[in-house]
């Protein structure tokens, strides 16, 4: 027995994301400022030493876009402002209640990046509110991950992989059989992208606020997945996979989450693109 | 690009001749990939910058926050032993990083892309931007995250790796962005640290992407479709016909002896030695 902690779950965002959205600024989206739907993903991983992350991608304005097949997409938002001064004085904790309203049991993450993009400098100011239920610390207990069929959930992953159709979340019955419908069943599985094996991530978190608010109370059996997956079953393992045992806390619908940068600080990040557009730049930096 | 432009696109195989893929074989092979080493995808190229001769939805392939837990430097002689074959290209003959080596401290950690704080003042901004409101319920028993999170993950590089398919020399090429342990962007310079030695001043070059249209650190391929041949020659000895599909499989295989040290997904299913 123990208080549950939970790893939160960081943003990394590619380089050509920042070169698409200065490209939309100027030529679409112009001075509106409305608040945009895009999507990230993440996956589960075999690297303890690195930090779970969910990523925005360049195709992120895409709701189709491709992503790994082991990988969960998630949808989140974009709000652009115009002047550093609208960045900065805008009311931040409704901003991340908008994300929040997009958590679902069919998007158990969610995000708003909010940006300044100083496209006279290519320079982007940006921060990322990441909302997960804020809720007094629980009691848990990790159980033998023996009571988990895991032969048998191997084969139902890697079928999932391989047919592109991997869900966040999912159930398995006492003898291991795969339902999609979880609520219900005896062992609910979630997949974890804190690979580390003390705590789960904040995914966990939400599925557990989503039950609150949903009343389904009680004591539930939760499955992290926290291994990297295959379409072949062969090519992967579950052993640092854990079980736990939690009672469902009482929620209310109060979410916390702005991201810290590299300093441990809740703030905005810069991210200054100059060197990247300049070839010679770059070359005359290399050896 | 010139020779782009003169250089019609290939449609006869030549690939256990000469090593070389035609695009719809670059395809084929990419799709083997991302089937059996599913942290791989294809993605779409920004617009602009579009390959014609490509299908737009597999424009190039990519593989995201792959761990670099070393430098080339690092690594102990006894590891990696070198054997130059046909063609100046240097083959590591064993390069998989043990696992229960220890971890070794990265020099220079601190001294990646300073930031240009005056231009937008923004030690000012970034004060400016602190939420009260979120500090406070953060620090509350440092109950947010697992309270160790530095002592538990040791934070290493990690790479995003994009392959092409390079239309003058018809390969496969690889593309590098890394990105320190603090998700910073890494210098060229810093880049060079994790591509072997002969490698990193030769065929290491600074490109333009081609779906991408920003400039990276690319393997120049010129030397690709040598050592394409060069295994495939080696399973015909071996009594096997190399198969396209496996094709892209054998070019990580041969291009992790260039960055031995970037841990990325490839199943080699073939006997190669």
């Amino acid at each position: 027995m123990g208080k549950l902690k939970f790893h939160n779950i960081s943003s990394a965002i590619d380089l050509s994301f920042w070169h698409i959205l200065a490209k939309k600024k100027l030529e679409e989206m112009k001075l509106e400022d409305q608040i945009l739907n895009i999507n990230g993903y993440y996956s589960t991983n075999n690297n303890p030493d690195i930090a779970p992350v969910f990523r925005i991608i360049s195709d992120s304005f895409n709701e189709n876009a491709a992503i790994p097949s082991n990988s969960i997409r998630i949808r989140g938002l974009l709000k652009v402002f115009n002047t550093k001064e609208d960045f900065i004085s805008s009311s931040k904790p409704p901003l991340l209640q908008k994300a929040a309203e997009q958590i679902t049991s069919e998007n158990l993450v969610s995000f708003i990046l909010l940006v300044y993009a100083d496209l006279k400098n290519f320079v982007f100011t940006y921060w990322v509110g990441f909302p997960v239920f804020n809720f007094n610390p629980v009691e848990y207990e990790e159980l033998p991950i023996q009571e988990v069929n895991l032969q048998h959930l191997k084969v139902s992953l890697a079928e999932k992989v391989d047919q592109n159709s991997l869900k966040s979340i999912f159930g398995i019955n006492k003898t291991g059989e795969y339902e999609e419908n979880w609520g219900e069943s005896d062992i609910i599985c979630y997949l974890d992208p804190a690979s580390s094996t003390d705590f789960p991530s904040s995914v966990l978190r939400n599925i557990l606020g989503l039950m609150s608010q949903g009343k389904q109370f009680g004591s539930k059996k939760f499955l992290a997945i926290k291994n990297g997956l295959s379409s072949n079953p062969q090519y992967f393992t579950l052993e640092r996979s854990k079980l736990y045992n939690i009672e469902i806390p009482e929620t209310t619908k109060d979410f916390i989450g702005w991201e810290a940068n590299s300093k441990g600080k809740i703030q905005a990040k810069t991210i200054d693109l100059r060197p990247q557009l300049d070839p010679h730049n770059l070359a005359t930096s290399a050896v | 690009n010139v020779a782009k432009k003169f250089k019609s696109v290939p449609t006869e195989s030549a690939f256990l001749e000469k090593g070389t893929l035609t695009p719809q074989e670059f395809v084929v092979a990419g799709e083997q990939l991302v089937h059996r080493c599913p942290t791989w995808c294809w993605s779409t190229s920004t617009p602009g910058n579009e390959q014609k001769h490509l299908p737009p939805e597999n424009q190039y392939l990519i593989t995201r926050g792959v761990p670099c837990r070393k430098r080339v430097r690092n690594i102990e002689d006894s590891e990696v032993t070198e054997k130059e074959i046909d063609g100046g290209w240097v083959v590591a003959e064993s390069h998989k990083v043990e696992e229960n080596i220890e971890e070794i401290i990265i020099k220079g950690r601190d001294e990646v892309v300073e930031e240009d704080e005056e231009i937008l003042d923004m030690e000012e901004v970034k004060e400016s931007l602190i939420d009260e409101n979120a500090v406070n319920i953060f620090s509350q028993d440092g109950y947010f995250k697992a309270e160790e999170p530095e002592d538990v993950i040791i934070k290493t590089r990690v790479y995003d790796l994009s392959v092409t398919y390079d239309l003058y020399y018809q390969t496969p090429r690889l593309w590098l962005v890394g990105y320190d342990e603090n998700r910073n962007l890494l210098t060229p310079e810093q880049m060079y640290e994790d591509i072997m030695e002969d490698y990193a001043k030769k065929t290491a070059t600074i490109e333009t992407h081609p779906c991408l249209g920003t400039p990276q650190i690319s393997i120049h391929p010129c030397n690709h479709a040598k050592m394409m041949k060069h295994f495939i020659d080696i399973l015909a000895s071996n009594n096997s016909v190399a198969q396209v599909h496996q094709a892209i499989f054998i070019f990580l295989k041969f291009l992790s002896s260039v960055v031995p040290t970037i841990e990325y997904d490839f199943t080699v299913d073939l006997s190669l030695e």
